[in-house]
């Protein structure tokens, strides 16, 4: 019943949601290539609180845009904005206007879920499902009504190449995707991810929990991918900003002394090579050289 | 509040230290050596000799200190930039202050009066506009000030007019043969010095970085 109702949704949203191959209603810019998202000055709440302001900035597509800032500037809350994440948590509101490929992402009409279809997220945490490595990878595309095993071995296989974690598990489909390593465990969420062909992939840290080499192997993996992907990611590691992102957003955040609350600001959107070269904002200069106190 | 990075600023506040040593040297020694080269008297070219060893020392420690910066603090943005500047301009000291020895050392060969008035004259001039052009090179730098290099390009233009004037007047035949051939290298010294100082002074406006906007907020 529930795999039904997700079929319908699947029906419906398509016609709510542009097809992927032909964003028809999205800016293009001869500059910039195509935008993925729009997002004009928008505020995110919870409950009364304004966890962050003034957001005003465009993702492009095959690019890979980095979010940086301090703790607390709401680069994630804006991340899980991208795909609806915040809906699930009571009292989250959005302010302004995001739209997906020129389709205002929080219409009445959008639904979340197909939302998530096309706009994938993998967490800091590395979260396996308690299954074999191959259900792991399978069952995206099992939700989405995909029966064929011929088609779930190719689909299966595709995205852990992708991943670039094939060569390390083709011997082991059937063990528990809880028995393997950290870094591992995160290129099977990644080829979870995008075993149901999302259109764009959201990063929340994900290499925060892991050594140098698996997070080489996230990053070459993160290039690999960008021709076929466009990819959001947010970082405490500056470096991996600068090696990984074509262009970046710093965040930061506003205090307001008499309420004593913080509000998380973007404070500077551009080229990488630009935000971490030639910062134009004093605060981002601060932040990136490693002068905050 | 601890000010954050105490330890890369310091070693970048001691990078900075030298290069200004290394400045210094070649705008002190500048007006010395054209005075060493008018009057024939090379009592100064020991003390620039000495010099010499200084900044043969100085230069890759220098160098070292940046390359170490460059590789354990990361450096972005204004700190890259500095470091970056920092290893363009110190060879182009190194080198103009070769020339200023150079220039020192003809004392040894031509006495002041083997030079004609016209020639002195016009060598005067390039070397009171050589140091003005240095001192300016210096104090663009200390400041970070990216309008010296327009102002330094126009006084480069007077350089080259100079050293045309002198071209010619030793081509007249006036003098003896060697003393003219060593005064088309030295014409040639004060040229390049110039051109030194204009290449740091194009250095600052990378190193002070694009005009800013207002922050907002």
């Amino acid at each position: 019943m529930e795999e039904q109702q997700d079929q319908l949704n699947v029906q419906q949203d398509e016609e709510i949601l542009p097809k992927l191959a032909v964003p028809d209603t999205a800016p293009r810019d001869k500059f910039n290539g195509t935008a993925v998202f729009d997002v004009q000055n928008t505020s995110i709440y919870y409950g009364s609180f304004r966890a962050v302001t003034d957001v005003s900035l465009t993702v492009y597509e095959n690019e890979i845009t980095a979010f940086i800032g301090p703790s607390g500037c709401g680069k994630t809350t804006v991340l899980r904005s991208l795909n609806r994440m915040n809906d699930l948590i009571t009292g989250a509101r959005v302010e302004g206007d995001i739209r997906y490929r020129g389709v205002p992402l929080y219409g009445k009409d959008v639904s979340p879920i197909a939302v998530r279809r096309r706009i994938g997220m993998v967490f800091q945490k590395a979260n396996p499902f308690p299954k074999s490595v191959y259900d792991n990878v399978a069952y995206g595309p099992r939700i989405n009504g995909i029966r064929n095993k011929g088609k779930l071995d190719e689909i299966v296989e595709r995205s852990l190449k992708q991943a670039a974690l094939w060569d390390e598990v083709k011997d082991r489909l059937n063990k528990s995707g809880l028995g393997l390593s950290g870094g591992q465990a995160q290129r099977l969420c990644i080829a979870r991810t995008l075993a149901v062909e999302p259109d764009v992939v959201l990063m929340d840290e994900p290499c925060s929990a892991l050594d140098p080499i698996a997070t080489g192997r996230i990053e070459d993996l993160m290039h690999e991918i960008k021709s076929r992907y466009t990819i959001v990611i947010v970082t405490h590691n500056m470096q991996q900003a600068t090696r990984v992102s074509d262009r970046t957003a710093f965040y930061s955040v506003l205090r307001d002394e008499k309420s004593d609350t913080r509000t998380g600001v973007l404070v500077e959107y551009g080229q990488t090579a630009q935000i971490f070269g030639d910062p134009q904002d004093s605060r981002t200069q601060a932040y990136v050289t490693g002068r905050v106190g | 509040m601890v000010e954050p990075r105490q330890e890369f600023e310091r070693d970048l506040e001691a990078i900075e230290a030298k290069v200004i040593e290394l400045f210094a040297m070649v705008a002190e020694d500048l007006p010395g050596a054209t005075q060493a080269l008018l009057t024939g008297n090379n009592d100064v070219l020991q003390a620039l000799t000495e010099r010499e060893q200084l900044i043969n020392a100085l230069y890759p420690e220098i160098e070292e200190l940046v390359n170490r910066e460059i590789l354990l603090q990361a450096p972005v943005a204004s700190d890259l930039r500095f470091l970056l500047s920092v290893l363009r301009i110190v060879p182009e000291l190194e080198r103009s202050h070769d020339l200023v020895v150079q220039i020192a050392s003809r004392a040894n060969h031509i006495l002041g009066e083997d030079l004609s008035p016209r020639t002195r004259g016009i060598v005067e001039r390039m070397g009171a506009l050589a140091s003005e052009m240095w001192r300016q090179s210096v104090d663009s730098w200390y400041q970070r000030d990216r309008s010296a290099a327009l102002a330094l390009e126009e006084r480069d233009d007077e350089m080259d007019e100079l050293h045309a004037s002198l071209v010619a007047e030793l081509a007249s035949g006036r003098m003896a043969l060697p003393v003219t051939m060593e005064m088309t290298l030295v014409a040639r010294f004060y040229e390049r010095l110039a051109d030194h100082a204009v290449n740091i002074a194009r250095r600052v406006v990378y190193l002070a970085g694009p005009v800013k906007e207002k922050p907002a907020g």
